[in-house]
This record gives C-alpha cells, structure tokens and sequence, in this order.
C-alpha cells in the first residue's frame, strides 16, 4: 500500500465486539504506514476506549443505533472522529479518576487514558461525537506512546 | 484473552494473557465471580503475558480487588509489563491495587 492520504468511514452496530472490526480494518493500514509499535498501542487504546463510551455509554448498546468512525490517516497523523446516535453527554463533568473519591469507582477512566495517550481529543458541543488525533513523531513522542 | 487457573500455598493463580479489550472485560469478570463463588478469596492475577488492557478490564481488577477486601480475602497484581503497568499507573490505580513485580513475590 503506498503511503497516501487515506480517508474512510465505517459504521459498527451498538455491540462490544464490533469494536475488533475498526480495529482490524484501521491497523491493517497502519502497519502499511509503518506507524511504530508504540503509536499503534496508544491508537488502539484510544480508539478502543472511545468505542466502548459510544457503544455502552452513548447508544446504551441500543441494536437500533449505530456507531460511525471516520478516519484520516497520513504518514506523518491520524485522525479520528467516532460518533454515537445517544443523547450526548458534558466531558467537562467527568470526574477525575485518580481522585480519592473516585479512585475505587468501576469506570471513569476512558477519556483519561484517550487524553494522556492521544495529542488531541475534543468532542462535540452535543458530546456524541469525540475527534482524536496522534501525530506520528518517533523520536519526540509523548512518554506515554 | 486467555485465562488458566493454578493453585500454590492455598492461593488460587489467575493467569491474564493477551489482549483484555472491551469485550474480553465481562468475561472476565464472570471468570473472577466464578472463582469468588466457589470460595477460592485468595487471588493472585498474573498479567506477565499481557500485552493490552483497556479500562474497563483494569474496572475489573477493581470490583474484584474491593469485594475480596471486604472478605478477608485479596487479589494481587504480579508482572505487569512496562506498557500495562504505564497505563495503571495513568489512571492512579497503582495507589489502589497491589502490584508486585512476580508471582513468586505475590506468595510470599
């Protein structure tokens, strides 16, 4: 595969294990890019962690509602955009995981890990639709990929 | 994911390996409560051969760890690799679940 600017857009049903469709899809490119390993752990983790917010947390693993992933990929960045058909939430109003509060809680670590493993993650004023970005940068790389 | 139970000194040896995504997460958990159910309280998960884990496996870790301290009973972290143990120590759970560096140090 050459190594070109490269757009796409998949739509998965509100089921967990859709998620292994994306990522089987998304990393067969990246390895024709090249991307280093630790680039791809981080990508996955991100994507993986975005997935199950909108499919659990989003559409409530609703079978009616879909998620959408959209991708660009270049040698050198990804994007991704990964939309849910749920209500949409406040990311703001998250709280932090690591808090003593919240330190014991079950879930609430998603947007943290997306946040410490990706260069950019912003979402929607409506928060059903969250944008990544990890620029590809081996020897200046963040310490957590 | 692959999941193998082994039995040392009354401690009952969960081995995680591979890759531990969202799916893998419930049933994992069903793995642990089957466990717990069966009274075996005394945990050590050895994630050496782990390669990934997304948070809601690490959630996991989490209930089980709480329900076996309210028992009398424990669930130890032993071997996590560099890349498992960045994401634990991410999210802080460092501070909440026991780590050791072996298996052999979980026993002691």
């Amino acid at each position: 595969m050459s190594k070109a600017k490269i757009f796409q857009s998949l739509t998965i049903a509100s089921e967990l294990t859709a998620t292994r469709q994306v990522e089987q899809h998304l990393f067969t490119q990246l390895r024709a890019q090249n991307y280093p390993d630790d680039c791809l752990f981080a990508i996955r983790l991100a994507l993986e962690e975005a997935l199950s917010n909108a499919i659990k947390h989003g559409n409530h693993l609703d079978p009616a509602k879909m998620v959408t992933v959209r991708f660009s990929i270049n040698p050198d960045e990804i994007q991704l955009t990964i939309i849910d058909q749920g209500q949409g939430f406040d990311p703001l109003v998250v709280p932090d995981p690591t808090t003593k509060e919240h330190l014991e809680d079950p879930n609430g670590r998603g947007i943290m890990l997306m946040r410490a493993y990706m260069d950019e993650v912003s979402y929607n004023l409506k928060g059903n639709e969250v944008r990544m970005v990890k620029r590809i940068r081996p020897s200046r790389s963040k310490q957590a990929g | 994911m692959e999941l193998s139970v082994d039995r040392q000194f009354g401690v009952t040896i969960v081995t995680v390996a591979g890759s531990v995504d969202s799916a893998d997460s419930g049933a994992l958990l069903s793995f642990f409560d089957e466990l717990i159910e069966a009274g075996q309280t005394r945990l050590v998960a050895d994630l050496s051969r782990m390669d990934f884990i997304v948070s809601m496996g690490l959630g996991v870790f989490v209930q089980i760890y709480i329900r076996l301290r309210k028992t009398g009973g424990f669930l130890r972290l032993a071997g996590p690799q560099p890349l498992i143990l960045q994401i634990i120590k991410i999210t802080g759970l460092d501070r909440l679940l026991p780590l050791y560096d072996s298996v052999a140090q979980a026993l002691e």
